[in-house]
């Protein structure tokens, strides 16, 4: 699925990745799809953590190298 | 002073940007924090980020504020490499940059890489074969888009155009420290990074930004938290954001009127200084060359003298090259175009704002012609 935006966390330190995305989340439309890309091995725990207390949903988890490509559906606010 | 002709240094604030940092200097609030006192401050960094891309035409979210120019070059090569993860990267760029960007550039390449170098002419401009051939297969590339100490403006078009396809892989960094808000740079004129600087534009030079294309991986030079898309921590100077963000809605409004002002009152001021006897302007002509720049050389004259002599008449202007000002050696922008030693000694960068009188042209051309004479007039040998 094409993301609708691409978040670049490269380079950064968990709680960035997690807090970028829930910035971006926050205006996101429901069945948007945010694609992160992280360096840091803690985005692999910290971005699924958040999406499942967030109530959003988690399509994708790879990592190629060692860039995390994570992509995330955002689900109606609960 | 009489005569304020040294914009390469600062421009006086204009009315408008003046009261815009004014209206800032004593809020102390964090635009980060969740109460209603960070409304503002929150509000006037997205102003700062908006009126910043309206000069690509990019989204608001493109846009990195820096504390000036120097740092968005530094973020824009360093940030880039290191983004792709590469240790011995392979950089071009020419001579005349921004003497930041080649420190950068061998910073870059103190492990192993390469940098290279494209040829100028004798004007300091660079043409698309130099900067292809240079740029063969490298990982950057940055383009210079108006060149600081000679003023000579060059087609970033058609060079990154080049650049394209002598190096498909390469991120381009295009360097708009000295054009933007004066000249147009719609789209970044096909970069992937544009670096600005606030004084361009009038504001304050503390101030700048990288614009990133989307999808231009980019780390952060100076690491944090959120701001910035978390590409660019620390606190926001919010009266410098303030400056540079009414100094852009102005340079919008004012181009291309702006520019065209400063072409004629450098226009007017060059035919006085090149009547005096041996005298050289350097770069290109009037119409080729930013907007209020004039660089010339008096035979016979060092700069740096000349610059003194100038300022003890009450005139501002600058040694013709900054970045070698004090350190008592040629300008190597003005030897990498092949000026002879006595040309590349001899400079003086006088640079004009829209606010700029007839009467400060008038007083800069008589102190220059009498410091001439009188410099002259002590050197044994001089014409």
């Amino acid at each position: 699925m094409t993301p609708t935006r691409t978040i670049d966390a490269l380079g950064t330190w968990c709680p960035v990745p997690v807090g970028l995305l829930r910035r971006a989340a926050a205006t996101a439309a429901e069945g948007d799809v945010i694609e992160v890309l992280a360096d840091d091995p803690l985005a692999a725990v910290d971005i699924p953590a958040w999406c499942h207390s967030a109530g959003h949903e988690v399509l994708m988890l790879q990592q190629e190298g060692r860039v995390i490509t994570t992509r995330v559906r955002i689900s109606p606010r609960r | 002073m009489t005569a304020y002709l040294d914009h390469a240094s600062g421009w006086p604030p204009s009315d408008a940007v003046r009261d815009a940092m004014a209206r800032w200097i004593g809020v102390a609030t964090s635009p980060m924090a969740l109460h209603d006192h960070a409304r503002g401050p929150a509000e006037l960094v997205e102003s700062a980020h908006s009126a910043l891309a309206d000069l690509t035409g990019w989204a608001n979210d493109t846009v990195v504020l820096t504390s000036g120019a120097t740092e968005a070059r530094n973020l824009a090569m360093k940030g880039s490499i290191a983004g792709r993860g590469l240790s011995t990267p392979v950089i071009a760029l020419d001579p005349l940059a921004h003497a930041s960007a080649i420190a950068a550039a061998r910073s870059l390449t103190r492990d192993g890489g390469q940098v290279r170098m494209a040829d100028v002419d004798e004007v300091g401009d660079v043409m698309p074969a130099a900067i292809a051939a240079a740029a063969e297969g490298a990982d950057l590339v940055v383009i210079t888009h108006g060149q600081a100490e000679v003023g000579c403006v060059r087609d970033a078009a058609a060079l990154i155009a080049a650049v394209r396809t002598a190096a498909p892989h390469a991120v381009v960094v295009l360097d708009a420290e000295e054009t933007a808000g004066l000249l147009p740079i719609p789209d970044g004129l096909g970069a992937d990074l544009v670096v600005m600087g606030g004084r361009s534009m009038g504001g304050p030079a503390w101030a700048g930004a990288l614009c990133v294309r989307p999808g231009t991986l980019l780390h952060p030079l100076i690491e944090g938290g959120l701001e910035e898309y978390g590409k660019r921590g620390g606190a926001h100077d919010l009266p410098a954001l303030a400056g540079i963000t009414a100094a852009a809605h102005e340079a919008c409004a004012a181009m291309p009127a702006r520019a065209d002002a400063m072409r004629a009152m450098a226009g007017r001021i060059t035919d006085g200084l090149l009547g005096v006897p041996q005298v050289v302007l350097n770069g290109p002509g009037p119409h080729e060359r930013l907007p209020g720049h004039v660089q010339v050389s008096a035979r016979g004259v060092e700069g740096e003298a000349l610059a003194l002599a100038m300022a003890a008449r009450g005139v501002a202007v600058s040694p013709g090259s900054a970045c070698t000002f004090g350190a008592g050696k040629s300008s190597p922008v003005l030897e990498a175009m092949g000026a002879d030693d006595d040309i590349a000694r001899g400079a003086v960068l006088i640079t004009i704002g829209p606010g700029t009188t007839d009467a400060e042209l008038d007083a800069a051309t008589r102190a220059f012609e009498e410091s001439v004479a009188a410099l002259r007039a002590m050197a044994p040998g001089a014409p």
